[in-house]
Protein backbone atom coordinates (compact mmCIF):
# COMPACT_ATOMS: atom_id res chain seq x y z
CA UNK A 1 0.00 0.00 0.00
CA UNK A 2 1.28 3.44 -0.89
CA UNK A 3 1.63 6.23 1.62
CA UNK A 4 -0.54 8.62 -0.38
CA UNK A 5 -3.19 7.39 -2.82
CA UNK A 6 -5.14 9.62 -5.15
CA UNK A 7 -7.89 7.90 -7.13
CA UNK A 8 -9.83 9.47 -10.00
CA UNK A 9 -9.81 12.98 -8.54
CA UNK A 10 -11.43 15.81 -10.54
CA UNK A 11 -12.05 19.51 -9.97
CA UNK A 12 -13.95 21.94 -12.16
CA UNK A 13 -13.92 25.74 -11.77
CA UNK A 14 -16.87 27.05 -13.79
CA UNK A 15 -16.03 26.21 -17.39
CA UNK A 16 -12.50 25.04 -16.69
CA UNK A 17 -11.74 21.43 -15.88
CA UNK A 18 -8.68 22.19 -13.72
CA UNK A 19 -8.01 18.58 -12.72
CA UNK A 20 -9.55 15.78 -14.76
CA UNK A 21 -9.73 12.24 -13.38
CA UNK A 22 -6.18 12.11 -12.02
CA UNK A 23 -4.90 9.06 -10.16
CA UNK A 24 -1.46 8.76 -8.64
CA UNK A 25 0.33 7.26 -5.70
CA UNK A 26 3.36 8.13 -3.62
CA UNK A 27 5.44 5.46 -1.92
CA UNK A 28 7.26 5.79 1.37
CA UNK A 29 10.58 7.64 0.98
CA UNK A 30 9.91 8.48 -2.64
CA UNK A 31 10.40 11.80 -4.43
CA UNK A 32 7.76 12.29 -7.10
CA UNK A 33 8.16 15.17 -9.55
CA UNK A 34 5.28 16.86 -11.32
CA UNK A 35 5.82 18.87 -14.48
CA UNK A 36 3.43 20.39 -16.95
CA UNK A 37 2.80 23.61 -18.87
CA UNK A 38 1.22 26.63 -17.17
CA UNK A 39 -2.39 25.99 -16.25
CA UNK A 40 -1.95 22.23 -16.29
CA UNK A 41 -3.56 21.94 -12.85
CA UNK A 42 -0.44 21.23 -10.81
CA UNK A 43 -1.10 23.68 -7.99
CA UNK A 44 -4.81 22.78 -8.02
CA UNK A 45 -3.79 19.16 -7.48
CA UNK A 46 -1.73 20.29 -4.46
CA UNK A 47 -4.69 22.24 -3.12
CA UNK A 48 -6.85 19.14 -3.47
CA UNK A 49 -4.30 17.06 -1.57
CA UNK A 50 -3.99 19.62 1.26
CA UNK A 51 -7.76 20.17 1.38
CA UNK A 52 -7.67 23.90 0.64
CA UNK A 53 -10.21 23.01 -2.05
CA UNK A 54 -12.45 19.97 -2.10
CA UNK A 55 -12.43 17.58 -5.05
CA UNK A 56 -15.65 17.09 -7.04
CA UNK A 57 -15.10 13.36 -7.40
CA UNK A 58 -12.60 10.71 -6.42
CA UNK A 59 -10.85 9.64 -3.27
CA UNK A 60 -7.67 10.69 -1.45
CA UNK A 61 -6.15 8.57 1.29
CA UNK A 62 -3.10 8.94 3.50
CA UNK A 63 -1.53 5.81 5.00
CA UNK A 64 -4.75 3.91 4.36
CA UNK A 65 -7.07 6.48 5.96
CA UNK A 66 -9.61 8.24 3.75
CA UNK A 67 -9.01 12.01 3.98
CA UNK A 68 -11.15 13.12 1.02
CA UNK A 69 -13.43 15.33 3.12
CA UNK A 70 -11.05 16.16 5.99
CA UNK A 71 -10.28 19.85 6.73
CA UNK A 72 -6.87 21.33 5.79
CA UNK A 73 -5.95 21.69 9.47
CA UNK A 74 -6.65 18.03 10.19
CA UNK A 75 -4.83 16.92 7.05
CA UNK A 76 -1.80 18.94 8.16
CA UNK A 77 -1.94 17.24 11.54
CA UNK A 78 -2.31 13.85 9.84
CA UNK A 79 1.00 14.48 8.08
CA UNK A 80 0.60 16.53 4.92
CA UNK A 81 2.93 19.52 4.82
CA UNK A 82 3.22 22.04 2.00
CA UNK A 83 5.00 25.11 0.76
CA UNK A 84 3.37 27.76 -1.38
CA UNK A 85 4.39 28.76 -4.89
CA UNK A 86 4.63 32.38 -3.79
CA UNK A 87 6.37 32.35 -0.40
CA UNK A 88 4.05 33.27 2.43
CA UNK A 89 6.11 34.07 5.53
CA UNK A 90 4.36 35.40 8.62
CA UNK A 91 5.23 39.08 8.62
CA UNK A 92 6.40 41.04 11.65
CA UNK A 93 7.70 37.82 13.14
CA UNK A 94 11.26 36.48 13.29
CA UNK A 95 12.39 33.38 11.44
CA UNK A 96 12.37 31.33 14.65
CA UNK A 97 8.85 32.57 15.46
CA UNK A 98 7.70 31.57 11.97
CA UNK A 99 8.93 28.04 12.58
CA UNK A 100 7.49 28.03 16.11
CA UNK A 101 3.94 28.36 14.78
CA UNK A 102 3.69 24.75 13.58
CA UNK A 103 5.86 23.46 16.44
CA UNK A 104 3.35 24.90 18.92
CA UNK A 105 0.64 22.60 17.56
CA UNK A 106 2.14 19.72 19.51
CA UNK A 107 4.53 21.46 21.91
CA UNK A 108 2.50 23.59 24.28
CA UNK A 109 5.33 25.34 26.12
CA UNK A 110 6.56 28.43 24.27
CA UNK A 111 10.21 28.23 25.44
CA UNK A 112 10.39 24.56 24.49
CA UNK A 113 8.86 25.28 21.08
CA UNK A 114 11.43 28.00 20.52
CA UNK A 115 14.28 25.62 21.30
CA UNK A 116 12.84 23.04 18.91
CA UNK A 117 12.42 25.63 16.16
CA UNK A 118 16.00 26.89 16.55
CA UNK A 119 17.29 23.31 16.65
CA UNK A 120 15.49 22.54 13.39
CA UNK A 121 16.90 25.67 11.75
CA UNK A 122 20.39 24.68 12.87
CA UNK A 123 19.98 21.15 11.54
CA UNK A 124 19.07 22.64 8.20
CA UNK A 125 22.13 24.89 8.31
CA UNK A 126 20.22 28.16 8.62
CA UNK A 127 20.45 28.59 12.39
CA UNK A 128 22.02 32.04 12.18
CA UNK A 129 18.89 33.42 10.54
CA UNK A 130 16.78 32.54 13.61
CA UNK A 131 16.47 36.02 15.10
CA UNK A 132 16.11 37.99 11.88
CA UNK A 133 12.78 39.45 10.87
CA UNK A 134 11.47 37.63 7.79
CA UNK A 135 11.26 40.94 5.92
CA UNK A 136 15.08 41.12 5.99
CA UNK A 137 15.57 37.85 4.11
CA UNK A 138 16.47 37.23 0.47
CA UNK A 139 14.10 35.17 -1.67
CA UNK A 140 16.37 32.11 -1.46
CA UNK A 141 16.35 32.38 2.32
CA UNK A 142 12.59 32.82 2.43
CA UNK A 143 12.17 29.68 0.31
CA UNK A 144 14.22 27.71 2.80
CA UNK A 145 12.26 29.15 5.74
CA UNK A 146 9.10 28.05 3.97
CA UNK A 147 10.47 24.50 3.74
CA UNK A 148 11.68 24.61 7.34
CA UNK A 149 8.25 25.74 8.50
CA UNK A 150 6.54 22.92 6.63
CA UNK A 151 9.07 20.44 8.05
CA UNK A 152 8.28 21.61 11.57
CA UNK A 153 4.81 20.08 11.20
CA UNK A 154 6.64 16.73 11.12
CA UNK A 155 4.94 15.67 7.88
CA UNK A 156 4.86 12.23 6.33
CA UNK A 157 4.35 13.80 2.90
CA UNK A 158 5.78 17.16 1.90
CA UNK A 159 4.37 19.02 -1.10
CA UNK A 160 6.89 21.47 -2.56
CA UNK A 161 5.32 23.97 -4.95
CA UNK A 162 8.08 25.46 -7.10
CA UNK A 163 10.64 26.01 -4.38
CA UNK A 164 13.21 26.74 -7.08
CA UNK A 165 11.16 29.29 -9.03
CA UNK A 166 12.61 32.79 -9.03
CA UNK A 167 16.04 31.66 -7.91
CA UNK A 168 19.20 32.13 -9.97
CA UNK A 169 21.38 29.17 -10.94
CA UNK A 170 23.60 29.43 -7.91
CA UNK A 171 20.68 29.66 -5.55
CA UNK A 172 19.12 26.59 -7.21
CA UNK A 173 22.28 24.63 -6.48
CA UNK A 174 22.01 25.90 -2.92
CA UNK A 175 18.40 24.91 -2.34
CA UNK A 176 18.38 21.64 -4.30
CA UNK A 177 20.49 19.65 -1.78
CA UNK A 178 17.89 20.79 0.74
CA UNK A 179 15.40 18.45 -0.94
CA UNK A 180 17.61 15.43 -0.42
CA UNK A 181 18.22 16.56 3.14
CA UNK A 182 14.46 16.47 3.64
CA UNK A 183 14.22 12.98 2.18
CA UNK A 184 17.00 11.86 4.51
CA UNK A 185 14.63 12.67 7.39
CA UNK A 186 12.33 9.93 6.11
CA UNK A 187 9.83 12.24 4.45
CA UNK A 188 8.22 11.47 1.09
CA UNK A 189 8.02 14.38 -1.32
CA UNK A 190 5.91 15.51 -4.22
CA UNK A 191 7.41 18.49 -5.97
CA UNK A 192 6.18 20.76 -8.73
CA UNK A 193 8.94 22.38 -10.73
CA UNK A 194 9.38 24.14 -14.03
CA UNK A 195 13.11 23.48 -14.13
CA UNK A 196 12.93 20.00 -15.66
CA UNK A 197 16.65 19.35 -15.33
CA UNK A 198 16.72 20.21 -11.64
CA UNK A 199 13.60 18.15 -11.04
CA UNK A 200 14.86 15.02 -12.80
CA UNK A 201 18.12 15.18 -10.86
CA UNK A 202 16.32 14.60 -7.54
CA UNK A 203 13.10 12.75 -8.47
CA UNK A 204 12.66 8.98 -8.46
CA UNK A 205 9.66 9.21 -10.74
CA UNK A 206 7.92 11.90 -12.76
CA UNK A 207 4.35 12.55 -13.82
CA UNK A 208 3.26 15.02 -16.48
CA UNK A 209 0.00 16.97 -16.33
CA UNK A 210 -1.53 18.80 -19.26
CA UNK A 211 -4.87 20.62 -19.13
CA UNK A 212 -5.83 18.77 -16.00
CA UNK A 213 -5.11 15.25 -17.21
CA UNK A 214 -2.20 13.01 -16.39
CA UNK A 215 -0.57 12.31 -19.75
CA UNK A 216 2.56 10.38 -18.75
CA UNK A 217 4.34 8.90 -15.78
CA UNK A 218 7.44 6.85 -15.04
CA UNK A 219 11.21 7.23 -14.97
CA UNK A 220 12.30 10.68 -16.09
CA UNK A 221 14.19 9.57 -19.23
CA UNK A 222 11.23 7.60 -20.56
CA UNK A 223 8.73 10.31 -19.72
CA UNK A 224 10.66 13.08 -21.44
CA UNK A 225 10.82 11.01 -24.67
CA UNK A 226 7.08 10.34 -24.62
CA UNK A 227 5.48 11.85 -27.75
CA UNK A 228 2.46 13.04 -25.73
CA UNK A 229 4.74 15.03 -23.43
CA UNK A 230 6.66 16.57 -26.31
CA UNK A 231 3.35 17.48 -27.91
CA UNK A 232 2.12 19.17 -24.72
CA UNK A 233 5.26 21.28 -24.44
CA UNK A 234 6.10 22.22 -28.03
CA UNK A 235 3.05 21.24 -30.06
CA UNK A 236 2.63 18.65 -32.84
CA UNK A 237 5.23 18.04 -35.49
CA UNK A 238 3.15 19.26 -38.42
CA UNK A 239 2.34 22.41 -36.41
CA UNK A 240 6.02 23.15 -36.22
CA UNK A 241 6.33 22.79 -39.97
CA UNK A 242 3.19 24.80 -40.68
CA UNK B 1 11.84 40.96 26.42
CA UNK B 2 8.81 39.87 28.42
CA UNK B 3 10.51 40.64 31.74
CA UNK B 4 11.57 44.12 30.64
CA UNK B 5 7.94 44.81 29.71
CA UNK B 6 6.91 43.80 33.23
CA UNK B 7 9.46 46.10 34.88
CA UNK B 8 8.53 49.06 32.66
CA UNK B 9 4.86 48.34 33.32
CA UNK B 10 5.25 48.32 37.09
CA UNK B 11 7.29 51.57 37.02
CA UNK B 12 4.75 53.33 34.78
CA UNK B 13 1.88 52.09 36.93
CA UNK B 14 3.59 53.32 40.12
CA UNK B 15 4.17 56.77 38.57
CA UNK B 16 0.57 56.94 37.37
CA UNK B 17 -0.67 56.07 40.84
CA UNK B 18 0.78 59.38 42.09
CA UNK B 19 -0.82 61.43 39.32
CA UNK B 20 -3.96 62.51 41.28
CA UNK B 21 -1.70 64.15 43.91
CA UNK B 22 -0.30 66.49 41.25
CA UNK B 23 -3.18 67.41 38.96
CA UNK B 24 -6.58 68.93 39.66
CA UNK B 25 -10.09 67.55 39.20
CA UNK B 26 -10.51 68.86 35.65
CA UNK B 27 -7.27 67.33 34.42
CA UNK B 28 -8.05 64.19 36.36
CA UNK B 29 -11.20 63.82 34.26
CA UNK B 30 -8.95 63.86 31.19
CA UNK B 31 -6.65 61.31 32.81
CA UNK B 32 -9.61 58.99 33.46
CA UNK B 33 -10.68 59.28 29.83
CA UNK B 34 -7.16 58.69 28.49
CA UNK B 35 -6.61 55.67 30.70
CA UNK B 36 -10.06 54.31 29.78
CA UNK B 37 -9.34 54.69 26.06
CA UNK B 38 -5.96 53.03 26.48
CA UNK B 39 -7.82 50.10 28.03
CA UNK B 40 -10.52 49.97 25.36
CA UNK B 41 -7.94 50.20 22.58
CA UNK B 42 -5.78 47.48 24.11
CA UNK B 43 -8.88 45.27 24.43
CA UNK B 44 -9.85 45.99 20.81
CA UNK B 45 -6.32 45.14 19.73
CA UNK B 46 -6.48 41.61 21.15
CA UNK B 47 -8.90 40.72 18.34
CA UNK B 48 -6.58 42.56 15.93
CA UNK B 49 -3.71 40.18 16.80
CA UNK B 50 -5.56 37.67 14.64
CA UNK B 51 -6.21 40.23 11.90
CA UNK B 52 -9.81 41.06 12.86
CA UNK B 53 -10.33 44.82 12.44
CA UNK B 54 -13.67 45.27 14.19
CA UNK B 55 -15.77 48.41 14.08
CA UNK B 56 -18.39 46.81 16.32
CA UNK B 57 -16.78 47.08 19.73
CA UNK B 58 -19.29 49.72 20.81
CA UNK B 59 -21.69 46.79 21.08
CA UNK B 60 -19.55 45.15 23.75
CA UNK B 61 -19.04 48.46 25.54
CA UNK B 62 -22.78 49.14 25.59
CA UNK B 63 -23.64 45.59 26.61
CA UNK B 64 -21.32 46.02 29.60
CA UNK B 65 -22.96 49.34 30.53
CA UNK B 66 -26.54 48.14 30.16
CA UNK B 67 -26.01 44.79 31.88
CA UNK B 68 -24.60 46.49 34.94
CA UNK B 69 -27.24 49.24 34.96
CA UNK B 70 -30.23 46.91 34.45
CA UNK B 71 -29.01 44.45 37.07
CA UNK B 72 -28.54 47.32 39.52
CA UNK B 73 -31.82 49.12 38.86
CA UNK B 74 -34.18 46.17 38.35
CA UNK B 75 -32.61 43.53 40.56
CA UNK B 76 -30.47 45.49 43.03
CA UNK B 77 -27.33 43.60 42.03
CA UNK B 78 -24.07 45.07 43.33
CA UNK B 79 -22.22 47.04 40.56
CA UNK B 80 -19.02 45.03 40.99
CA UNK B 81 -20.92 41.83 40.32
CA UNK B 82 -22.79 43.71 37.61
CA UNK B 83 -19.46 44.50 35.98
CA UNK B 84 -18.54 40.81 35.91
CA UNK B 85 -21.98 40.00 34.51
CA UNK B 86 -21.43 42.74 31.91
CA UNK B 87 -18.20 41.05 30.87
CA UNK B 88 -20.02 37.73 30.49
CA UNK B 89 -22.80 39.29 28.39
CA UNK B 90 -20.24 41.16 26.27
CA UNK B 91 -18.36 37.87 25.80
CA UNK B 92 -21.64 36.39 24.57
CA UNK B 93 -21.84 39.26 22.10
CA UNK B 94 -18.29 38.39 21.03
CA UNK B 95 -19.43 34.83 20.40
CA UNK B 96 -22.22 36.18 18.21
CA UNK B 97 -19.83 38.39 16.22
CA UNK B 98 -17.64 35.30 15.71
CA UNK B 99 -20.19 33.99 13.19
CA UNK B 100 -19.36 36.71 10.60
CA UNK B 101 -15.70 36.67 11.74
CA UNK B 102 -15.28 33.08 10.60
CA UNK B 103 -17.20 33.55 7.36
CA UNK B 104 -16.07 36.95 6.08
CA UNK B 105 -12.63 38.27 5.25
CA UNK B 106 -11.00 41.62 5.94
CA UNK B 107 -13.18 44.62 5.09
CA UNK B 108 -16.30 42.45 4.77
CA UNK B 109 -16.02 41.42 8.41
CA UNK B 110 -15.41 45.07 9.36
CA UNK B 111 -18.66 46.09 7.63
CA UNK B 112 -20.57 43.25 9.27
CA UNK B 113 -19.25 44.32 12.67
CA UNK B 114 -20.66 47.84 12.17
CA UNK B 115 -24.05 46.34 11.34
CA UNK B 116 -23.83 44.08 14.39
CA UNK B 117 -23.26 47.00 16.77
CA UNK B 118 -26.01 49.00 15.09
CA UNK B 119 -28.55 46.18 15.53
CA UNK B 120 -27.72 45.88 19.22
CA UNK B 121 -28.02 49.66 19.65
CA UNK B 122 -31.47 49.55 18.06
CA UNK B 123 -32.48 46.74 20.42
CA UNK B 124 -31.51 49.04 23.29
CA UNK B 125 -33.66 51.82 21.81
CA UNK B 126 -36.74 49.65 21.33
CA UNK B 127 -36.61 47.35 24.40
CA UNK B 128 -37.99 50.27 26.39
CA UNK B 129 -39.17 48.26 29.39
CA UNK B 130 -35.63 47.20 30.24
CA UNK B 131 -33.49 49.91 28.76
CA UNK B 132 -35.55 53.05 29.15
CA UNK B 133 -35.48 53.58 25.37
CA UNK B 134 -33.68 56.60 23.93
CA UNK B 135 -33.62 58.40 27.29
CA UNK B 136 -31.65 55.57 28.79
CA UNK B 137 -31.10 54.77 32.45
CA UNK B 138 -29.78 56.87 35.33
CA UNK B 139 -27.50 55.31 37.92
CA UNK B 140 -28.47 56.40 41.46
CA UNK B 141 -25.87 58.40 43.38
CA UNK B 142 -24.91 56.33 46.43
CA UNK B 143 -21.28 57.01 47.30
CA UNK B 144 -19.07 54.24 48.62
CA UNK B 145 -16.61 51.62 47.38
CA UNK B 146 -19.26 48.91 47.63
CA UNK B 147 -21.45 50.80 45.14
CA UNK B 148 -18.56 51.85 42.85
CA UNK B 149 -19.89 55.36 43.17
CA UNK B 150 -17.95 58.41 44.41
CA UNK B 151 -18.15 62.18 44.70
CA UNK B 152 -14.46 62.66 43.82
CA UNK B 153 -12.70 61.49 40.68
CA UNK B 154 -9.70 59.87 42.41
CA UNK B 155 -11.35 56.50 43.14
CA UNK B 156 -12.64 56.28 39.57
CA UNK B 157 -9.15 56.99 38.33
CA UNK B 158 -7.73 54.14 40.41
CA UNK B 159 -10.46 51.74 39.28
CA UNK B 160 -9.95 52.50 35.60
CA UNK B 161 -6.17 52.34 36.05
CA UNK B 162 -6.58 48.87 37.55
CA UNK B 163 -8.89 47.72 34.74
CA UNK B 164 -6.49 49.04 32.10
CA UNK B 165 -3.53 47.39 33.82
CA UNK B 166 -5.43 44.09 33.67
CA UNK B 167 -6.23 44.63 29.97
CA UNK B 168 -2.56 45.37 29.18
CA UNK B 169 -1.44 42.34 31.20
CA UNK B 170 -3.87 40.07 29.36
CA UNK B 171 -2.76 41.53 26.03
CA UNK B 172 0.96 41.01 26.74
CA UNK B 173 0.31 37.53 28.08
CA UNK B 174 -1.63 36.52 24.99
CA UNK B 175 0.92 38.10 22.63
CA UNK B 176 3.74 35.95 23.99
CA UNK B 177 1.69 32.81 24.53
CA UNK B 178 1.17 29.79 22.29
CA UNK B 179 -2.19 31.23 21.26
CA UNK B 180 -0.56 34.58 20.51
CA UNK B 181 2.07 33.27 18.10
CA UNK B 182 -0.49 31.24 16.19
CA UNK B 183 -2.97 34.10 16.27
CA UNK B 184 -0.42 36.55 14.85
CA UNK B 185 0.49 34.01 12.16
CA UNK B 186 -3.19 33.72 11.28
CA UNK B 187 -3.46 37.50 11.17
CA UNK B 188 -0.61 37.58 8.66
CA UNK B 189 -1.78 34.64 6.51
CA UNK B 190 -4.69 32.53 7.66
CA UNK B 191 -4.55 29.92 4.91
CA UNK B 192 -0.82 29.30 5.38
CA UNK B 193 -1.38 28.95 9.14
CA UNK B 194 -4.13 26.37 8.65
CA UNK B 195 -1.88 24.46 6.25
CA UNK B 196 0.53 24.06 9.18
CA UNK B 197 -2.10 22.25 11.25
CA UNK B 198 -3.22 25.20 13.36
CA UNK B 199 -6.95 25.40 14.07
CA UNK B 200 -7.19 29.15 13.51
CA UNK B 201 -10.99 29.34 13.86
CA UNK B 202 -10.86 28.47 17.57
CA UNK B 203 -8.05 30.97 18.18
CA UNK B 204 -9.88 33.82 16.47
CA UNK B 205 -13.07 33.16 18.44
CA UNK B 206 -11.17 33.00 21.73
CA UNK B 207 -9.39 36.29 20.96
CA UNK B 208 -12.63 38.06 20.02
CA UNK B 209 -14.44 36.79 23.12
CA UNK B 210 -11.63 37.95 25.45
CA UNK B 211 -11.49 41.29 23.62
CA UNK B 212 -15.28 41.68 23.99
CA UNK B 213 -15.31 40.77 27.69
CA UNK B 214 -12.61 43.33 28.53
CA UNK B 215 -14.42 46.00 26.52
CA UNK B 216 -17.59 45.18 28.48
CA UNK B 217 -15.78 45.84 31.76
CA UNK B 218 -14.96 49.37 30.58
CA UNK B 219 -18.58 49.82 29.54
CA UNK B 220 -19.72 48.97 33.08
CA UNK B 221 -17.12 51.34 34.51
CA UNK B 222 -18.30 54.16 32.25
CA UNK B 223 -21.90 53.66 33.41
CA UNK B 224 -20.79 54.35 36.98
CA UNK B 225 -18.47 57.19 36.02
CA UNK B 226 -20.99 59.13 33.91
CA UNK B 227 -24.05 58.10 36.01
CA UNK B 228 -26.03 57.62 32.83
CA UNK B 229 -26.48 54.92 30.20
CA UNK B 230 -28.16 55.71 26.88
CA UNK B 231 -28.05 54.16 23.40
CA UNK B 232 -26.54 57.19 21.63
CA UNK B 233 -23.59 57.41 24.01
CA UNK B 234 -22.94 53.88 25.21
CA UNK B 235 -23.39 52.27 21.79
CA UNK B 236 -21.73 55.23 20.03
CA UNK B 237 -20.08 54.14 16.77
CA UNK B 238 -17.81 57.20 16.93
CA UNK B 239 -16.66 56.90 20.51
CA UNK B 240 -16.37 53.19 21.16
CA UNK B 241 -16.03 51.53 17.73
CA UNK B 242 -14.14 53.95 15.51
CA UNK B 243 -12.05 55.62 18.20
CA UNK B 244 -10.37 52.48 19.57
CA UNK B 245 -9.83 51.21 16.00
CA UNK B 246 -8.23 54.53 14.98
CA UNK B 247 -6.07 54.63 18.11
CA UNK B 248 -4.95 51.09 17.40
CA UNK B 249 -4.23 51.66 13.72
CA UNK B 250 -2.38 54.93 14.35
CA UNK B 251 -0.26 53.33 17.08
CA UNK B 252 0.21 50.05 15.24
CA UNK B 253 -2.53 47.41 15.22
CA UNK B 254 -1.47 43.95 16.30
CA UNK B 255 1.51 45.16 18.36
CA UNK B 256 1.62 45.38 22.16
CA UNK B 257 2.76 48.99 22.51
CA UNK B 258 1.00 50.49 19.48
CA UNK B 259 -2.53 50.75 20.89
CA UNK B 260 -1.23 52.25 24.14
CA UNK B 261 0.76 54.91 22.27
CA UNK B 262 -2.13 55.58 19.90
CA UNK B 263 -4.67 56.10 22.68
CA UNK B 264 -2.35 58.25 24.80
CA UNK B 265 -1.67 60.47 21.80
CA UNK B 266 -5.09 60.67 20.18
CA UNK B 267 -7.45 60.97 23.18
CA UNK B 268 -6.11 64.35 24.39
CA UNK B 269 -6.00 65.65 20.79
CA UNK B 270 -9.65 64.67 20.34
CA UNK B 271 -10.65 66.17 23.67
CA UNK B 272 -8.73 69.39 23.05
CA UNK B 273 -10.16 69.91 19.60
CA UNK B 274 -13.70 69.21 20.72
CA UNK B 275 -13.30 72.13 23.12
CA UNK B 276 -11.23 74.41 20.89
CA UNK B 277 -13.51 74.15 17.85
CA UNK B 278 -16.82 73.96 19.68
CA UNK B 279 -18.06 76.88 17.56
CA UNK B 280 -17.27 75.28 14.19
CA UNK B 281 -19.16 72.03 14.19
CA UNK B 282 -17.26 69.18 12.55
CA UNK B 283 -13.94 71.04 12.22
CA UNK B 284 -12.44 68.88 14.97
CA UNK B 285 -13.27 65.75 12.96
CA UNK B 286 -11.70 67.27 9.87
CA UNK B 287 -8.42 68.01 11.62
CA UNK B 288 -8.54 64.57 13.20
CA UNK B 289 -9.00 63.07 9.75
CA UNK B 290 -5.99 64.96 8.38
CA UNK B 291 -3.84 63.66 11.26
CA UNK B 292 -5.04 60.12 10.54
CA UNK B 293 -4.31 60.33 6.81
CA UNK B 294 -0.90 61.83 7.55
CA UNK B 295 0.12 59.09 9.97
CA UNK B 296 -1.16 56.30 7.73
CA UNK B 297 0.70 57.72 4.72
CA UNK B 298 3.97 58.40 6.54
CA UNK B 299 3.94 55.28 8.70
CA UNK B 300 1.76 52.58 7.16
CA UNK B 301 2.44 50.18 10.04
CA UNK B 302 1.55 52.78 12.69
CA UNK B 303 3.73 54.74 15.10
CA UNK B 304 5.48 51.64 16.47
CA UNK B 305 6.80 50.51 13.10
CA UNK B 306 7.60 54.11 12.16
CA UNK B 307 9.72 54.52 15.29
CA UNK B 308 11.40 51.18 14.65
CA UNK B 309 12.32 52.24 11.11
CA UNK B 310 13.74 55.53 12.38
CA UNK B 311 15.77 53.67 14.99
CA UNK B 312 17.09 51.26 12.39
CA UNK B 313 18.14 54.17 10.17
CA UNK B 314 19.80 55.89 13.10
CA UNK B 315 21.66 52.72 14.03
CA UNK B 316 22.86 52.24 10.46
CA UNK B 317 24.27 55.77 10.40
CA UNK B 318 26.00 55.38 13.75
CA UNK B 319 27.28 51.89 13.09
CA UNK B 320 28.85 52.65 9.69
CA UNK B 321 32.22 51.51 11.05
CA UNK B 322 31.14 48.63 13.24
CA UNK B 323 28.16 46.61 12.18
CA UNK B 324 25.54 45.49 14.62
CA UNK B 325 25.01 41.77 15.12
CA UNK B 326 21.88 41.68 13.01
CA UNK B 327 23.28 43.35 9.93
CA UNK B 328 26.47 41.33 10.22
CA UNK B 329 24.54 38.06 10.32
CA UNK B 330 22.40 39.25 7.47
CA UNK B 331 25.31 40.27 5.29
CA UNK B 332 27.15 37.08 6.06
CA UNK B 333 24.18 34.97 5.06
CA UNK B 334 23.62 37.06 1.93
CA UNK B 335 27.24 36.58 0.87
CA UNK B 336 26.86 32.89 1.46
CA UNK B 337 23.85 32.82 -0.82
CA UNK B 338 25.83 34.40 -3.56
CA UNK B 339 28.68 31.89 -3.27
Amino acid sequence: MSLLEIENVSKRFGGVQAVDDVSLHLDEGEILGIIGPNGAGKTTLFNLITGTIRSDTGKISLAGADITTTSPTKRARAGIGRTFQVVRPFLRMTVAENVMVPVLVHTHKVSEARNKAVALLEELGIGKLADLDVSQLTLAQRKRIEVARALATEPKVLLLDEVLAGLNNREVLDVLPFVNQVRARGISIIMIEHLVKALTSVSDRIIVLDQGTLIAQGKSDDVLKDPAVIKAYIGEEDNVEG
Amino acid sequence: MKRSYLIIGVVVLALLAFLPLIIGQYLLNNAVLIVMFVGITVAWNIAAFGGALSLGHAAFFGLGSYTMAILLLDFGVNPWIGMLAGMVVAAGGGLLLSIPLLRLRGPFFTLASIAFAEVIRLVAVYARDFTGGSEGLTIPYAPGWLNMSFSDREPYYYIVLGLTAIAVLVSVWIYYSRVGYQLRASGSDDEATRALGVNTAVLKVVALVISAALTGAFGAFAAQYFFIVDPETNFSLNLYSIQPALNGIIGGAGTVLGPILGAVLMTPIGEYMRGAFAGQQGLNFMIYGVVLVGVVMLMPGGLVSGIEKLRARFRRKRGAGRRTDTTAALNESRTEDRL
